[in-house]
């Protein structure tokens, strides 16, 4: 009985990886060759969606100074932020209350990931930010994803980018790397630099682009 | 009164605090003309001996947190903090003679990726507790290249092209 139980979760186990990496494999095919588009998606009068995800303490620190000088364009913003984040909520009030064009919105996500949280557990909490962060995204088909990390940004950046990808909706995807990641991009930037889902990754340091060719540098922000 | 001022963060870093209130740093400190050295220790389970003026003629005082360290970084004439990414580039804004002392018991190390390229490109130096004291006689600590910070601007622009609001 236990062989048999033990081998059923093998199974599943190995079914359920086999499906991700066919899952990546597709995608990563698909991008290669759709035709995503490469062309600006806006001109001077637009106004945009721009979803900005607030990670956590010095994510959201680092973009809210980002986002703060963003000009009229940038007309709806909607902020996504972990539900456990009661930081980051009143960063957001913070700016937007000194704003006056434009309207905000701010939805809550569970996190992928807690600090010293183990790998194993992360990986349900993650399934579970996938889940909810989909009808947030198909509801509010931005034209602007900005994220800086950490995981939280993760399902945000997916999600566009299916969007993007079967041509539902044009949205670029941009993930502002930390001033601390000097030598090495940090795990979210590392996953999404190499599954392709951003349309630009900034870096702060000049050295990173030697070692991550398809990432930018235009100099300290 | 010259100042000296050591900041930990929101960790703690008690091997930190006690080489800074050791004879050969106090002394060190003092051969700086510094008198007065303030710690702000976190949540470190050392707390140093409170004095008004011991035999190296330094006044020790200290405080756990605060809600903003900017004040003593003002005040300070020398500062001396851990590895963190805010306090480093929190203390650079001050420009001022800046020792960042890492913890080796911590294995997380991409804190550390910052201050080292920081120390590279001469805005600080750098060092582990037990060469904190020769570290704070070095002349370079006076010569320290001044930081530039970030310019939000360049994202606002950059965005703007890419996007398409502006055209290049």
């Amino acid at each position: 009985m236990t062989t048999q139980n033990s081998a059923f979760a093998l199974c599943v186990v190995l079914g359920v990886a086999a499906g991700c990496g066919l899952v990546i494999l597709l995608l990563l095919f698909a991008s290669q060759y759709s035709r995503r588009n490469q062309q600006p998606i806006a001109n001077k009068d637009a106004k945009l969606k721009v979803c900005i995800v607030c990670g956590s303490g010095g994510h959201t620190t680092e973009m809210i100074r980002l986002v703060a000088n963003l000009g009229e364009n940038y007309a709806d913003r909607h902020y996504i932020i972990a539900d456990t984040d009661r930081f980051s909520e009143g960063k957001v009030l913070g700016l937007e209350a000194k704003r006056t064009d434009g309207h905000f919105r701010i939805s809550f996500i569970p996190r992928s990931r807690e600090v010293r949280q183990s790998y194993l557990s992360s990986l349900l909490t993650t399934m579970k930010a996938i889940v909810s962060s989909l009808p947030i995204i198909l509801f509010m088909q931005p034209d602007l994803v900005l994220c800086n990390g950490p995981g939280t940004c993760i399902p945000i950046c997916f999600w566009a980018y299916l969007l993007d990808l079967f041509l539902v909706k044009s949205v670029k995807i941009v993930f502002i790397e930390s001033i601390c990641r000097v030598k090495r991009l940090s795990l979210s930037g590392n996953i999404l630099y190499w599954l392709r889902i951003p349309d630009q990754i900034l870096v702060q340091w000049p050295q990173l682009v030697q070692r991550y060719p398809r990432v930018k540098f235009i100099g300290r922000l | 009164m010259p100042l000296a001022f050591v900041t930990v963060g929101t960790t703690e870093f008690d091997a930190l605090i006690r080489a800074a209130v050791s004879p050969a740093v106090l002394a060190a400190l003092r051969s700086r003309g510094i008198d007065h050295l303030l710690l702000q220790i976190g949540n470190g389970s050392f707390e140093p001996t409170v004095n008004a003026n011991d035999d190296s003629g330094v006044r020790v005082s200290f405080y756990r947190t605060k809600p903003s360290i900017a004040q003593d970084l003002r005040n300070a004439d020398l500062v001396i903090g851990h590895a963190g990414a805010g306090t480093c580039l929190e203390t650079l804004e001050f420009a001022k003679p800046f020792v960042v002392v890492i913890n080796e018991t911590l294995h997380d190390n991409h804190q550390w990726e910052l201050a080292e390229q920081l120390a590279a490109d001469g805005h600080l130096l750098f060092c582990t507790p037990a060469n904190l004291a020769e570290t704070i006689e070095r002349g370079e600590l006076d010569e320290l290249t001044p930081w530039v910070a970030g310019d939000v601007g360049r994202f606002v622009s950059w965005l703007d092209e890419f996007v398409g609001v502006r055209s290049q």
